[in-house]
């Protein structure tokens, strides 16, 4: 046995999955070599990976599901161009002959009609971020007290928990927000502030239940509108400031509002 | 080249991403239809410079979590990493003495959290960052639930435990 451990268990598993630099592992090999005790069970994670791969390998090779091949052919459908020569060719070791003579056919697209209780998300929401956003005087109803704060009033309103997401790190402040009605129900807005003086308005709609989420973006002269659904739930992150930040702020939305 | 494209070349490693998770395959099938679906419906969402794998099991493993916590009729949740070490890497007697050799069978006696580092890093053999990365964890968590997911796997397998030569210090 060592007299002495130079190593921790954190660097022995390191070891294992490969992620010390050559000297280091150099040196935890030897270290091992002296150490038959722990050699056995470095030797034992290694054969969990080994069984793990002889477990679930195989699935690499299974054919994939009808319906996911009905789900890259019906989104297929929806591109402008066709693109289904190439998933075909991916998928030819997977799928069976169902494939055969998709290349040329092409469903009606449902795209435009899948939201059709949506049409006004992004109107709604870049309407109201022009209209709030130049309102100088009170550009919300309630103000944030502080950056982050939950605000619960327009949660109660709005009639589910809505806790606004920290855009600190891309440079953006919550200043407060609004309820407004979006058909008969009501929806929320709530509005950021740069320190450039920039705005940017998130909003939250309400629509029926079991719609299937997907993104779009708007543009409606120099404003522009990221919008998506997540199950009765309809997004949209609005600012006049340059498509990519717009992207990235919506992602940092997106990823917050995920598992309301 | 098409994301598209690429994402379907990513198929198969989300499929058997998923197969661990869920060890079931009808499960597994429905979490990477799921998964494809809100990726290609979020394409304009996917930062080019991250890898496309890793932001695929990222969705993967967010959605897998969700619908964990949607069906979950367990009591009260108690976060793993608040529950006392020597419970979540005890001993095999702590399971009556089933010791299994079916490795499905044992991941099935993991916490979730730890299952899921445990297949990213030996099955999937993602980098520790990467694996920290998609489970949106400090890298010092993915090694904790790493040491503690492998040692009580081992509890899981053996058929004679070897006292004394499973905990490091």
């Amino acid at each position: 046995m060592s007299d002495e451990r130079k190593f921790s268990e954190h660097d022995l598993h390191a070891y294992v999955d490969g992620e010390l630099d050559a000297e280091t592992h150099l040196e935890v090999e030897k270290w091992i070599a002296a150490n038959p005790d722990y050699r056995d069970e470095i030797e034992h994670w290694k054969k969990q990976r080994e069984l793990l791969k002889a477990e679930f390998d195989p699935v690499l090779g299974e054919p994939i599901s009808d319906q996911l091949v009905a789900l890259l052919k019906r989104y297929m459908n929806k591109r402008t161009y066709p693109l289904w020569g190439t998933i075909a060719a991916s998928l030819l070791l997977f799928v069976s002959g169902v494939i055969v003579g998709w290349g040329g056919y092409h469903l009606r697209s449902t795209y435009s009609t899948q939201h059709a209780i949506w049409p006004d998300l992004a109107v709604q929401a870049i309407s109201a971020h022009v209209v709030f956003t130049q309102d100088k005087g009170r550009p919300v109803e309630i103000r944030a007290e502080s950056q982050g704060q939950n605000l619960r009033w327009i949660s109660k309103r709005f009639g589910r928990k809505l806790p606004t997401p920290d855009l600190s790190k891309l440079g953006w402040s919550l200043i407060g927000g609004r309820v407004l009605p979006l058909e008969d129900r009501a929806a929320a807005q709530f509005m950021y502030q740069n320190e450039a003086g920039k705005r940017l308005t998130i909003y939250i709609g309400l629509g029926e239940q079991g719609q299937s989420a997907d993104y779009h973006f708007w543009r409606k002269g120099d404003v522009g509108c990221y919008y998506w659904f997540e199950g009765s739930v309809g997004f949209a992150v609005t600012a006049e400031i340059d498509k990519s930040e717009l992207k990235k702020i919506s992602e940092l939305v997106y990823d917050h509002f995920e598992y309301l | 080249m098409d994301l598209t494209r690429a994402i379907v070349d990513e198929i198969p490693y989300l499929r058997r991403f998923a197969r661990g998770l869920t060890g079931d395959r009808h499960q597994a099938d429905d979490l990477v239809q799921d998964c494809v679906e809100r990726a290609l419906s979020r394409l304009h969402l996917y930062d080019r410079s991250r890898n496309l794998r890793n932001w695929l099991f990222t969705i993967l493993r967010n959605i897998h979590v969700n619908n964990l916590r949607k069906h979950s009729s367990r009591g009260p949740h108690v976060d793993v990493e608040n529950v006392p070490e020597s419970l979540l890497s005890g001993d095999a007697e702590q399971f009556g003495h089933v010791v299994v050799n079916d490795i499905s069978k044992a991941l099935d006696g993991l916490p979730p959290q730890q299952r899921e580092v445990l297949l990213l890093i030996s099955l999937e053999q993602v980098s520790y960052v990467e694996a920290a990365q998609i489970l949106d964890v400090p890298i010092g968590t993915i090694m904790s639930r790493l040491s503690r997911g492998r040692n009580r796997l081992r509890d899981l397998l053996e058929v004679q435990s070897k006292p004394g030569l499973r905990q490091i210090k």
